[in-house]
């Protein structure tokens, strides 16, 4: 399904979408953006008019929230305007937004609310067009699956299947060569390389469960071959349209635990300079998802739960490192069947 | 991961580790390699991959080494550089002799790399400048306080 579909479908939702920031440049182009992909926009300036917003019962209400970027004090009025929404409305949905540099707002946000969909952009732009409307199409019609959406039209896509660990190195370096033939430059090639090898050693140890829902292997050790059932094959797909790079690793399992994620890749970032931050013991080490979001601008974790799981990572194919390691952090997990 | 001995007939002895640092890698051999050595240089110059599996088996290797051995790295490719800023407890008891810098050249949008001794770094970085092939000059391609937070860990450790 396209970007476009998808958004037309979410359309006959009929939700409002209120797009919170008191910086009147990015709530404007902000809900510019999600007028012009025919959404029913109410821009809200100020907290406290959010508040009564949502006070009032606005049950049917996407929030776009704008936590900032370096003002301490207006982005702690802001997450505790997201926990408020929490609390107060469990089923509401909501989109962060943020211009901090890198990974510091996300882990900032991280720290004090778990939040499932966080967009970065960059000081002076707009929230990007279609990340944010591909969010709120996503949240609208539950349609969540897909590499293609994030891509413009006429991306080359090349996709593989795979079940046994054996055949990880030769995906490995397949990734490596289409990074390399999209133009990334050295150091982004060797991170996706390990971005995929990650996400094919999660799909293929820790994903499998069995009948009554125990893991298979995930207390082995990775060195241990595996090889998965016939109906059991682990997708990689791979795409590329000019400028933007994806890669997409599905497993037919659906057994992540949305609500361990967040937490996981938190406590990566919290124990960076902590003993225990890799798992020394059985199994793998506890840090796939913490590279995979470390070496990728987008994360994107959508799961079907029982029947599919997928991670997409997203980057600009660029050569300078420096360039790619500030752009702006985004993360959205979409989980079919909790509240957004 | 390959294991080879130097044959350095002054100094310490070094030790080069080639190939990739995974879930097949065993540290066996390099273990034995520096037993008994009160200095060791380990040349991780040829390593080509590294993943959280190989991470996991190299803390176990350098969380054992003994307090009174010294174990210094060199040649640390990129890569092995970032692991030590994102990944507690890294480096163990071994310490960076030596590791490459990434550039990019803005010019031609060409990439490259130079060794540098750790001792002589700090941050803010102030490098001699490195010329790109295309004759203009490249800048530093990373996040210094990220890629180079180790000095402050290495110089805290002394």
């Amino acid at each position: 399904m396209t970007s476009s579909q998808l958004i037309a479908d979410s359309q006959r939702a009929a939700t409002r979408v209120a797009f919170i920031s008191p910086r009147a440049a990015v709530r404007q182009s902000g809900a510019t953006i999600l007028r012009d992909a025919g959404y029913e926009v109410l821009e809200v300036a100020d907290l406290d008019a959010a508040r009564s917003w949502i006070e009032d019962g606005h049950a049917n209400l996407l929030l776009v929230l704008d936590v900032g970027s370096d003002d301490e004090d207006a982005f702690s009025d802001a997450l505790s305007l997201a926990r408020e929404v929490a609390g107060c409305q469990p089923r509401s949905r909501l989109i962060l937004v943020s211009q901090a540099e890198g990974t510091r707002a996300f882990e900032l946000v991280l720290q004090r609310y778990p939040t499932k969909n966080f967009l970065g952009f960059k000081e002076g732009d707009s929230v990007e067009e279609r990340d944010l409307t591909l969010t709120v199409a996503k949240i609208l019609t539950g349609e969540i699956f897909g590499l293609e959406p994030y891509l413009g039209d006429g991306a080359e896509i090349e996709a593989r299947r795979l079940r046994r660990s054996d055949d990880k190195p030769n995906l490995v370096e397949l990734v490596e060569e289409f990074a390399q033939q999209a133009g990334c430059g050295p150091q982004i090639v060797q991170n996706l390389g390990l971005a995929s090898d990650e996400l094919i050693t999660n799909a293929l140890y820790n994903a499998p469960v069995d009948a009554d829902g125990a893991r298979r292997f995930a207390k082995l050790d990775r060195s241990v071959p595996v090889v998965l059932g016939d109906d059991e094959d682990v997708e990689i797909k791979l795409g590329f349209d000019g400028k933007r790079l994806g890669i997409a690793v599905s497993d037919p399992f659906g057994s992540l635990r949305t609500e361990d994620v967040v937490a996981q890749i938190a406590r990566c970032y919290e124990r960076r300079d902590e003993d225990d931050q890799v798992n020394l013991g059985p199994g793998g080490a506890g840090l796939g998802l913490y590279y995979f979001f470390n070496v990728v601008q987008h994360l994107v974790i959508n799961v079907d739960p029982g029947k599919r799981t997928e991670f997409i990572g997203l980057l600009e194919a660029t050569r300078s490192f420096r360039r790619f390691s500030k752009r702006r952090k985004s993360f959205n997990l979409f989980d079919r069947q909790g509240p957004e | 991961m390959r294991v080879f001995r130097g044959d350095a007939a002054e100094g310490p002895k070094v030790v080069y580790i080639a190939g990739n640092l995974d879930e097949k890698a065993s540290f066996a051999q390099l273990r034995s390699e520096i037993a008994g050595d009160a200095e060791v240089v380990l040349d991780l110059g040829n390593l080509e991959r590294m993943n959280s599996a190989g991470v996991r088996n190299w803390i176990s290797f350098a969380r054992d080494i003994p307090n009174d051995m010294r174990v210094v790295l060199v040649r640390c490719p990129v890569f092995f550089v970032r692991q030590i800023s994102m990944v507690s407890r890294f480096l163990g008891g071994t310490e960076v002799g030596s590791l490459y810098l990434p550039f990019y050249c803005e010019a031609c949008d060409d990439t490259d790399e130079a060794l540098y001794d750790a001792a002589g770094l700090s941050v803010p970085l102030d490098l001699r400048e490195v010329t790109c092939a295309c004759g203009e000059p490249m800048a530093f391609d990373e996040i210094e306080e990220n890629y180079l937070r180790f000095l402050k860990r290495q110089s805290a450790s002394e």
